[in-house]
């Protein structure tokens, strides 16, 4: 396997102070991160999952029901009528019974 | 403070109890896997961006990916990973990069810039550190993000081409290649540096 190229040595030079410089500095978390960040991914992530769930199906029962509010105004005049028809056949076996009768 | 180096922590449990809720552990464990992130993103941090946003942003992508964990390598590994992907997704965005002038270095900056010109080691770590690592942080933004990424991890984090595969899922020759395109552009840098220096 090919070796690594050579380092510039200006570059060594300067990465071996920068290094130092990195050692130095604290890694510790800041106070509160892990608290903010599960709150976050844990407390807030999952029950938003859930909370869709809700609004989506509280959307489609409202969509329902502007649909069937829609077909009802747009189908009136046809429900309308076919309620009077029913209405007149009520009467109806009446009648044919007393034209069958007159038939006889 | 949680290390690495410290007693054995069982991650394998830790997980468990996340997966099922537990927020004082999952508390835990970004504690415990901090320094391990932060590491990565200071050394890897683009302009404008904060290092504590990023660090946020790493850890709720493993907790959004806790449940595709496999357990084929250590945790701190796959974190390590996500840590990388992530400051290489910022460092892409970066639509340009700054030119690298004298003008702009502070004073203890291009203090720094003239020990290291000469490469004296021994008057380089005497120096101040911290503005080597703000040159250093300079200089990096003149390569391109995944060349940045290897001689970053190579030169300053001092992994092997090894670790440096396993950190970033790049094979042993590309990696290999992007050192050396990095390395051939810093040395071209420094030529320039000195030569502007001199005139």
């Amino acid at each position: 396997m090919n070796p690594l190229p050579p380092t510039p040595p200006e570059w060594a030079c300067l990465a071996a102070a920068a290094r130092l410089a990195a050692a130095a500095r604290d890694t510790a978390a800041p106070r509160g991160f892990a608290v903010r960040v599960v709150a976050r991914a844990l407390g807030i992530t999952r029950p938003a999952a859930a909370s869709l769930l809700a609004r989506l199906s509280l959307r489609a029962l409202g969509c329902a029901c502007l649909l069937a509010l829609a077909s009802i105004a747009l189908n009136y005049g046809a429900i309308v009528n076919a309620m009077r028809e029913d209405i007149a056949t009520l009467g109806e076996p009446v009648t044919l019974v007393d034209s069958s009768d007159h038939a006889s | 403070m949680p290390d690495d180096a410290a007693a054995p922590y069982d991650y394998a449990r830790s997980l468990e109890r996340v997966r099922a809720g537990d927020q004082q552990t999952a508390r835990e464990l970004v504690e415990r896997l901090y320094p391990v992130v932060i590491r990565i993103i200071r050394a890897h941090l683009p302009r404008r961006v904060q290092e504590e946003d990023l660090a946020q942003e790493v850890f709720m992508k493993m907790f959004s990916r806790i449940d595709q964990y496999q357990g084929t390598m250590p945790l701190p590994h796959w974190v390590s990973r996500i840590a990388v992907t992530t400051c290489i997704d910022h460092l892409r965005a970066q639509k340009r990069r700054p030119e690298f002038r004298w003008a702009d270095l502070s004073e203890s900056e291009a203090d720094m810039l003239d020990r290291v010109l000469v490469s004296d080691q021994a008057a380089a770590d005497a120096g101040d550190t911290l503005a080597a690592g703000e040159l250093v942080r300079k200089l990096l933004d003149q390569l391109n993000p995944s060349d940045r990424m290897v001689i970053q991890l190579l030169d300053l984090a001092q992994k092997s081409v090894a670790e440096i595969s396993e950190l970033t899922g790049w094979g042993k020759t590309l990696i290999k290649v992007r050192a050396f395109r990095a390395r051939r552009k810093l040395h071209k840098l420094f030529l320039e540096l000195k030569q502007k220096e001199r005139s």
